[in-house]
């Protein structure tokens, strides 16, 4: 028992981790809370679904053009509702995300439908016992391998590529990134697209996991993504995958223990954090060097 | 040359520089002056496109540079060491100092400068894993001048060097300073300390709410009785202590 919650929570939280990435990413650059990323990631699952019915059972092509397409919806964003405020108080800028969510969602009622939707199999499942009690498919597998491979590329990028120093540098002091030649604009569009692929891919391995997409479902993980990103300190890359997989794993025991409470349990976890340590666990203001 | 006409910097309904001109040759090292408030580093983040100017024109080589955005002005290699250092905390040295280099891409000339930087500033090589927040103030404004010459700049613009650092380290660095002049690259240093500005610079500028009131060779304005008494602390009488 205890050991099958830890699995299914270290699964959940993997996702929890990717979609909380684009909170932090975009907080580091920008300093607003980017509220549209929940809709950016369904939007991602139903890339995924659309794809997946094209291309039948290839998840690597699925997962590759899935993230390109939601990084770059991503992108178109971040230039119809922030861009013209950059200049703006953070309180404007928040607003704004807050209504981009909504048109994002409503968009994908108007164009798809409230229909919750299957996903594509990939692939056939198969359960593995490990040991007397606990049971994990190659799904589970698939999500905590493909998570991971996405958050060792994303630390790789960030602390090794000049497009990732550069993020760094602008999310730490945006006037002196500028004197050294970074383009705003670039760091930007770079930090939403990277942020955006990666919902994008938590899009299609939780529609693949729950065979379930569907136009609200940005909402709830969204905002659990958001409390991982506080939970870990938001604007800090190691705490948002630290936070993701430490709300994912306290929210399966609270499920699993007390039942109906594990959306309270998980939002209790994220005011004792900020009540006692409202720098979050890494307590970060700025990204940090590795995991 | 770099050449500032009449630029005016205002900030809401407050001007800060009110028609400032200024020039610095190739190869020379210009200094300016004056007290708190005066309106120097306005003028040097005006320069650099941090803060556009309002009025006036900034040519480059004959070129009109003003009002360009800050990443378009490092491109024509004109590097500030802004005030306060402004160093990366979070980066490591060696990050900080690719960072100055973000617009090359030739690796093999990066790492040569990497070189000489740390050349330079042995300390800095010492520290190259160390994020840059865990440095002295000293070796912090090692780092933020090291990082500026990573851009291979012509025209390196200095924000108060000396400021909160102990009198040993301010020699040292005052020593580097100059030697980065005689490699060839074009000065401009605001400096509260006008003595200290003075007697390492060819040229000097003296600013006063937002104007330049003054202005000559640097033997010139140490001779200057309004320096000595204003700038410099000194009666007429006295003689400049070296």
């Amino acid at each position: 028992m205890v050991w099958q919650q830890l699995i299914n929570g270290i699964m959940l939280g993997s996702v929890y981790a990717l979609i909380a990435l684009g909170y932090t990413m975009v907080y580091g650059v920008m300093k607003f809370i980017n509220f549209a990323h929940g809709d950016v990631y369904m939007w991602g699952a139903f890339f995924a679904m659309f794809l997946a019915r094209f291309l039948g059972g290839q998840f690597l092509p699925v997962l590759i053009l899935t993230m390109i397409l939601t990084g770059i919806l991503g992108v178109l964003v971040e230039r119809v509702a922030y861009k013209p405020l950059r200049r703006a108080p953070r309180l404007v800028v928040t607003t704004s995300a807050l209504g981009m969510s909504i048109v994002l969602s409503n968009l994908a009622r108007l164009l798809i439908g409230s229909a919750t939707y299957p996903m594509p199999k990939v692939l056939a499942v198969h359960d593995f016992k490990l040991g007397s009690s606990a049971v994990i498919n190659n799904i589970q597998i698939l999500v905590l391998v493909t998570a991971v491979i996405l958050m060792v590329l994303l630390n790789w990028f960030v602390n090794r590529s000049r497009y990732g120093r550069a993020i760094r540098a602008a999310s730490e002091d945006q006037e002196t990134a500028g004197l050294m030649g970074v383009n705003m604009d670039n760091v930007v569009s770079v930090t939403f697209f990277v942020g955006s692929a990666l919902g994008g891919a938590a899009g299609l391995l939780v529609g693949m996991y729950y065979d379930a997409v569907y136009s609200t479902m940005g909402y709830a993980a969204g905002l659990k993504a958001f409390t991982a990103a506080i939970l870990g300190g938001i604007g800090s890359i190691p705490g948002a995958m630290f936070g993701g997989l430490l709300l994912g794993i306290v929210e399966n025991f609270a499920g699993a223990f007390l039942s109906n409470y594990r959306d309270g349990i998980a939002f209790l976890v994220m005011i004792l954090v900020l009540l006692f340590r409202p720098g979050g666990l890494f307590n970060a203001k700025i990204y940090q060097k590795r995991v | 040359m770099l050449n500032v006409e009449k630029i005016v910097v205002s900030y809401g309904n407050i001007k800060a520089v009110h028609g400032v001109s200024l020039t610095v040759n190739d190869g020379e090292f210009v200094v300016l002056i004056g007290n708190n408030g005066a309106g120097k580093t306005s003028t040097l983040k005006a320069i650099c496109g941090v803060n556009p100017p309002s009025g006036g024109k900034v040519n480059l080589n004959g070129e009109d540079i003003t009002g360009k955005p800050s990443h378009k002005i490092a491109a024509k290699r004109v590097a500030l060491v802004p005030e306060g250092r402004r160093v990366f905390a979070g980066m490591t040295v060696r990050e900080n100092l690719d960072m100055g280099a973000f617009l090359r891409r030739d690796k093999g000339g990066i790492e040569k400068d990497r070189e000489t930087v740390y050349e330079l500033f042995p300390v800095l090589r010492e520290r190259f894993r160390q994020p840059a927040g865990t440095l002295s103030g000293g070796e912090q404004q090692m780092l933020a001048i090291g990082r500026a010459l990573m851009a291979q700049p012509k025209y390196l613009l200095l924000d108060e060097p000396s400021l909160g650092l102990a009198p040993i380290m301010v020699e040292n660095i005052f020593e580097k300073i100059i030697q980065i002049n005689r490699q060839g690259i074009s000065l401009l240093m605001v400096e509260q300390n006008a003595f200290l500005a003075l007697s390492v610079a060819n040229r000097g500028y003296v600013m006063d709410s937002g104007e330049i009131v003054l202005t000559g060779t640097a033997q010139e304005l140490l001779e200057n009785d309004m320096v000595k008494r204003v700038y410099l602390g000194m009666d007429e009488t006295e003689e400049i202590p070296i």
